[in-house]
């Protein structure tokens, strides 16, 4: 909770400083022998450094924190959160600047985009590859088919295995590789001779459930 | 098991709410 905690409010420190810097026009300064045009906002000369710093010793404490008492690890939506966020002020500012300056600013429209897709792009692509595993769990209706099949020839050659234990789909992929495994071991058979044309045909058949 | 996920992403709700509350008070302040 505390790294969390302190991570999130570091985060948010950043993007409010951001926010203020961009603001004033984009740059500042502060400090030093030179006569600065645009000094910085009160204070975020050091809030935003110390911000980046804090919020890592923070996000760390909070991947220790989590694993400790396993809790699901979250600690990976610091990187959409934080390059989301100072994306949408440079959106933000890039069509809207503030100060004199009127309309788009290119150059920060560029780093939005760029920043959007660097902070989006890996979960988009993250949900993508969820969802696949997904399907992988639900069989396709050929596979079933397939297993269906198998359980059927299974059923004329074998007593019914024990599945107490094992989960519809499980036992639909079993059945499929079994189907398989009988089919490849028919076109050994056949290939070695020891069954005909004739028989290879009768008996796939009656394998594939043409019985 | 189910408790204990829940209690997790509870703690995670608050601490992403307190954070962004906290932040943003300390922000005003170390910037007024």
């Amino acid at each position: 909770v505390i790294g969390t905690t302190g991570a999130v409010a570091c985060l948010t420190l950043l993007f409010l400083g951001m926010r203020s810097v961009m603001a004033v026009g984009g740059s500042c300064a502060s400090g030093g022998p030179y006569t600065i045009s645009q000094p910085c906002p009160k204070g975020v000369g050091w809030v935003v450094p110390v911000s980046i710093w804090a919020g890592l010793f923070f996000l760390a404490v909070s991947v220790a924190g989590a694993a400790r008492v396993r809790a699901p690890a979250i600690a990976w939506l610091a990187w959409p959160a934080l390059f989301c966020s100072l994306g949408w002020n440079f959106l933000e500012f890039g069509l809207d600047p503030a100060g004199p300056e009127t309309g788009p600013v290119w150059g920060w429209l560029v780093c939005g985009v760029l920043f959007w897709v660097m902070g989006a792009g890996p979960v988009v692509l993250g949900l993508a590859q969820l969802r696949n595993r997904g399907s992988e769990r639900d069989p396709s209706p050929l596979v079933v088919r397939a297993a269906t099949l198998g359980s059927r020839v299974r059923a004329t050659t074998t007593p019914p295995p024990f599945r107490a234990a094992t989960t519809p789909s499980a036992a639909a992929h079993r059945d499929a590789d079994d189907l398989v495994d009988g089919l490849e071991r028919l076109a050994d058979l056949h290939r070695t001779g020891a069954i005909d044309d004739d028989e290879y045909r009768r008996a796939k058949a009656q394998l594939l459930g043409g019985r | 098991m189910m408790v204990r996920e829940t209690a997790a992403w509870f703690a995670y709700g608050v601490s992403i709410a307190l954070g962004v509350g906290i932040g943003w008070a300390l922000f005003d302040a170390l910037t007024r």
